[in-house]
């Protein structure tokens, strides 16, 4: 389940719940496709699971952003997804909290 | 103990992919290991979804709607992914074979992040304790250490 709130810096904040996986992509597409922030938060303290898919899904948005690594924060909380995303070295191309 | 299932679509794969690694330990560790071998069949196996054109289709937003295409019309939709799996107390075997052409295996090699391509099997080789691809690429066996 994914929400979406845009707050009036420009921010858009999507919150993502249960699983984060290939069955998301539409949802997440015309999510983060609506608008064109100036900046993204991704909150993935509540998800499951992340998968490859899930992955890709994260760096099409930052190819988005020109590839800004300031306007993507991905929130993580701990297990699966905290340790998948530390392993793709992601903390290389996003900011992280 | 020996189980076995056959599957088609990308909603089966997730629900089989789920119900296998509840029975493994660590299970949110696995289910997405589990997945990518389910998917890579169905996507990359069955349907013959190139890489490059599944990078087109990602970035114009109709991915699962093409694959959705494919699933429903022939000769892909005749073709099935057969799953099984083998349990003693020492290990947990899965084995997913497809009925596509096949791919070079000996060239899937572990890839940088930013890399479009191949994350799924480095996904898969960061669940399991083991992964190798057989017969012409079409088969994939993992393994779990359970003791």
């Amino acid at each position: 389940m994914i929400n979406a709130a845009n707050d009036s810096s420009g921010r858009t904040t999507v919150t993502i719940h249960g699983r984060f996986n290939f069955a998301c992509y539409d949802e997440f597409h015309r999510v983060v496709g609506a608008a064109e922030p100036s900046a993204y938060v991704i909150d993935l303290r509540k998800v499951d699971y992340i998968d490859s898919a899930a992955l890709g899904m994260l760096l099409l948005l930052r190819e988005r952003v020109k590839e800004d690594r300031a306007r993507i924060t991905l929130m993580t909380g701990a297990g699966q997804p905290a340790d998948v995303l530390r392993l793709a070295n992601f903390g290389n191309l996003f900011t992280m909290a | 103990m020996n189980d076995v299932f056959t599957i088609t679509t990308l909603d089966e794969a997730e629900a089989l992919a789920e119900r296998l690694a509840a029975t493994l330990p660590d299970p949110m560790g696995r289910v997405a290991g589990i997945l990518e071998l389910l998917l890579n069949a169905i996507e990359h196996g069955n349907l013959g979804l190139s890489s490059a054109e599944k990078q087109v289709l990602l970035k114009s937003g109709r991915w699962q709607q093409e694959l959705r295409r494919r699933l429903a019309h022939s000769p892909w939709s005749e073709r099935v992914v057969q799953v099984s799996t083998r349990r003693t107390v020492h290990e947990w075997v899965l084995t997913v074979v497809d009925q596509g052409e096949g791919f070079s295996h000996a060239a899937a090699q572990p890839v940088s992040p930013s890399q479009l391509q191949g994350r799924g099997l480095s996904m898969a080789r960061y669940s399991f304790d083991s992964v190798a691809w057989e017969g012409r690429g079409n088969v994939v066996v993992a393994r779990v250490v359970l003791s």
